[in-house]
C-alpha cells in the first residue's frame, strides 16, 4: 500500500524529501511560517526549521548538514571561504527588513528625536562609567539619571546595533542596567524609569507601544527625523536602524534537490504577505524579483557582504545591476 | 599545663534551653520544606492560569503554526515520547548492566576505582557538554544524523551516571548473606544476581531511574546542540526521523515576540508535566510490584 502511494505521488511529479532550515532566531519566525504554509501546498516535503543563531547556522551549512541557512546579517567572507573549501556554494536571498527601535519612557519629553551621535554617546564603549545623566548626552536635556536597557551580547540585535551606531561590531558599554534576551523586560524596565532608554526589534515595539515611546532617529543622509514604523522602513527612510535579513540556499546540489528549490521559490513568492503576518517589513518587489532570478540562474556568492550596516537598500540594488 | 579541652569545655546547658533549640530547629526544617512546596505551588498555579485556556485536545493534536491560536504540540509530544522511550531502554540496560558488573563481578583494583571516580564525576558535567559529545559521536561519527536515535542516545549518556550510582547503591544494600545463601544452595553467581539480588535491589534502582528520566525529559540544551529542530510538521515514525521535543518547543514559544505564544508555552509546560507524572506513575507501580515480591 505504501509502495503504491509512493508510486502514485512519484507519478504526479510531486517533490518529496526533507528540507533542513537552521540559523538566526530573528529569521526563524519567517521560515517557520513558510514551512507551515508550504506544508499545505506540498505535504510530501518535510520542512524542518531550527533556531540556533546565525553563526551556528553558517557552520551547519558549511558542513553540508542543511539546505537553507537563516541569517540575520550578510554572510561573512570567512564563512563563504569555509563553505567553498568543503565544496559548498550558497545562493543569497534577502527575505525581509528587520528594524531596531529605540524606546524611552512615556514621560520622556526631551528625547523625541535622537541622532546617531546621541546614541553613540549613550551606548558607546567610552560612555561606560562616564555618561550617567541625560544632560551629558546633550546640554539641553534635563538632569535625569540614564537607565539603560538592551539585549545581551549573544544576540544579533546587539551586533547590528553596534555596527550601525558605533560602526564596530560589539563596541558597546558594559554597564547596562539590564541586558536581557527577554524583550518584555526591556519594555517594562524602560516604562518603569523616567530616565530609561532601551532598544529592540521593531516588531517588539509594535507590541509594547502602550508601555514605551518610540524615538525618532535622524537619517544621516537627509538630516530628517524619522519615526520607527513599517512604512518608514519600507520607504527606505528609517536608516541606519533598518537592515535586510537573509536566507542562504545551498546551490551546488540544487539541481538534484527539486524539493529545496520548490520551497525557496515558495519562500520568495510568499514573502510579501507572510513577512508582514509575522511582524517584519517586506522588501521592495524588485528585490524579490532579483532574488528569484538568482535562484533560477543558480548565482552563488554574496553581494551584501561588503555593504556597510545601515546602507540604503538602493545602494545594494545598484550593486545587483 | 591545662589541656585545651578542659579550658574550653562549655557550661552544660539547661534542659529548657536545649528543648527550645530543638524546637527552633524543627521550625527551621518546616520552613525549609514549605519554601519548596510554596515555590512549586506558585509555579503550578502560574502555569495553570496561563495555559489552561489554551490546553485542549486540539492543542495536543495540532502541529506548530506561526499563528498562536493554531499552534499545537503534536510533533513535540510525539518527539518527547519517542526520545524518552528509547532513552529509558538504552540508559536502563547500560546503566544497570554497568552497576551489576562493578558491584557483583568486577575485582576491586585500580581500574575499577578509576571507572568509579569517572562515573561519579560525570554526574556533574553540564548537559550541553553531553550534547556536543552526542554531536561528535552519534550525529557525525556514527552517521545517525539529527535523528530521534541520536537524541535518545545522547540523553541516555546524560543520565547514565545517575542510574549507575543509584543501581550500585541498590545492589550494595542487599545483604551479602543473600548471595552466600543462594550460592550455598547451588546457584551460580549469575543466578544469585538474577533471581535474588537484582529483584531485591529493584526498588532503589527504579527510584534512581525516575529521577534520571525526570532530568532527561526537561533537557533542552543537549538536544539543541545535536541539532534537534524547533518546528517539525510531522510525527516521527522511525528512530531515524528528525524530531523536536516539548522543552525545545516551549523554549521557542517563550522567545517569540507575540505575547499569545506565552499561553502556548504554559500549555506546553502542562503537557510536559503530565508526561512526567505518567512516566513516574509507571515507574512507581513497577517499584511497588518489586517491593512486594522480595519476601525474605
Amino acid at each position: 500500500m505504501a509502495l503504491l502511494m509512493l508510486g502514485l505521488t512519484a507519478a504526479c511529479g510531486e517533490p518529496k524529501g526533507e528540507v533542513a532550515v537552521t540559523g538566526s532566531s530573528t529569521v526563524f519566525p519567517i521560515s517557520e511560517a513558510m514551512a507551515v504554509e508550504f506544508n499545505f501546498v506540498q505535504p510530501g516535503v518535510r520542512v524542518n526549521v531550527a533556531s540556533t543563531g546565525t553563526g551556528a547556522g553558517g557552520r551547519a551549512m558549511c558542513a553540508g548538514e542543511i539546505d537553507v541557512w537563516d541569517a540575520s546579517r550578510p554572510s561573512k567572507e570567512s564563512e563563504l571561504d569555509t563553505c567553498a573549501e568543503n565544496g559548498i556554494e550558497v545562493i543569497e536571498i534577502p527575505v525581509a527588513f528587520d528594524a531596531l527601535s529605540v524606546v524611552v519612557s512615556p514621560g520622556n519629553d526631551w528625547a523625541e528625536c535622537l541622532t546617531v551621535e546621541h546614541l553613540a554617546t549613550i551606548f558607546g564603549p567610552d560612555a561606560q562609567g562616564v555618561v550617567t545623566n541625560w544632560n551629558q548626552v546633550d546640554p539641553s536635556f534635563p538632569d535625569e539619571t540614564l537607565r539603560l536597557y538592551g539585549p545581551t551580547t549573544a544576540s544579533g540585535t546587539f551586533d547590528y546595533f553596534t555596527e550601525a551606531i558605533m560602526h564596530e561590531s560589539g563596541a558597546h558599554r558594559g554597564d547596562m542596567d539590564l541586558a536581557t534576551e527577554e524583550d518584555p523586560l526591556i519594555a517594562q524596565g524602560v516604562n518603569g524609569s523616567p530616565g530609561g532608554i532601551g532598544y529592540f526589534g521593531l516588531a517588539y515595539y509594535a507590541q509594547y507601544q502602550e508601555l514605551v515611546k518610540g524615538v525618532h532617529i535622524v537619517n544621516p543622509a537627509t538630516g530628517e527625523c524619522v519615526e520607527p514604523s513599517a512604512e518608514t522602513v519600507e520607504a527606505g527612510d528609517y536608516l541606519p536602524l533598518a537592515r535586510a535579513i537573509f536566507i542562504y540556499v545551498r546551490g551546488d546540489t540544487l539541481d538534484e534537490r527539486p524539493e529545496v528549490e520548490e520551497f525557496v521559490r515558495f519562500y520568495i513568492e510568499q514573502a510579501p504577505s507572510l513577512v508582514t503576518a509575522v511582524g517584519y517589513v517586506p522588501l521592495p518587489p524588485e528585490i524579490y524579483a532579483w532574488a528569484l532570478d538568482r535562484l533560477d540562474s543558480r548565482t552563488t556568492g554574496s553581494v551584501f557582504k561588503d555593504v556597510p550596516a545601515g546602507s540604503p537598500i538602493e545602494d545594494v540594488l545598484e550593486r545587483t545591476q | 599545663m591545662i589541656p585545651a579541652i578542659a579550658r574550653d569545655r562549655p557550661i552544660p546547658m539547661s534542659r529548657t534551653v536545649r528543648k527550645a533549640r530543638g524546637t527552633a530547629f524543627i521550625l527551621l526544617a518546616i520552613l525549609a520544606t514549605s519554601l519548596g512546596m510554596v515555590a512549586l505551588a506558585a509555579l503550578l498555579l502560574d502555569v495553570l492560569r496561563d495555559g489552561i485556556g489554551v490546553l485542549s485536545l486540539e492543542f495536543i493534536n495540532s502541529f506548530p503554526h506561526y499563528q498562536a491560536e493554531k499552534a499545537g504540540a503534536k510533533s513535540a509530544l510525539a518527539g518527547t515520547l519517542w526520545v524518552m522511550s528509547l532513552t529509558a531502554v538504552f540508559a536502563m540496560v547500560a546503566g544497570v548492566g554497568a552497576a551489576i558488573y562493578l558491584e557483583e563481578f568486577a575485582v576491586r583494583n585500580w581500574f575499577t576505582r578509576i571507572v568509579e571516580i569517572n562515573i561519579n564525576n560525570l554526574a556533574g558535567v553540564p548537559s550541553v557538554v553531553y550534547g556536543l559529545l552526542g554531536l561528535a559521536i552519534f550525529v557525525y561519527w556514527m552517521g545517525l544524523g539529527r535523528s530521534v536515535l541520536a537524541g535518545a542516545l545522547t540523553l541516555a549518556l546524560l543520565i547514565l551516571p545517575i542510574i549507575v550510582v543509584a543501581a550500585r547503591e541498590g545492589l550494595r544494600s542487599v545483604p551479602p548473606t543473600i548471595r552466600e545463601a543462594a550460592m550455598a544452595l547451588g546457584s551460580t553467581r549469575w543466578q544469585a544476581v538474577r533471581f535474588q539480588v537484582l529483584p531485591a535491589a529493584m526498588p532503589t534502582i527504579l527510584t534512581g531511574f525516575i529521577l534520571a528520566l525526570a532530568r532527561a525529559v526537561g533537557e533542552t540544551a543537549p538536544l539543541i546542540a545535536i541539532g534537534a529542530f524547533t518546528t517539525v510538521l510531522f510525527v516521527p515514525t522511525t528512530p531515524t526521523d528528525s524530531f523536536t521535543v516539548l522543552p525545545v518547543q516551549i523554549y521557542s514559544w517563550i522567545s517569540k515576540p507575540l505575547p499569545e505564544f506565552r499561553e502556548n508555552a504554559a500549555a506546553g509546560i502542562i503537557v510536559l508535566l503530565v508526561v512526567l507524572m505518567l512516566m513516574n506513575a509507571v515507574a512507581i507501580t513497577l517499584r511497588n510490584i518489586y517491593s512486594r515480591r522480595s519476601r525474605w
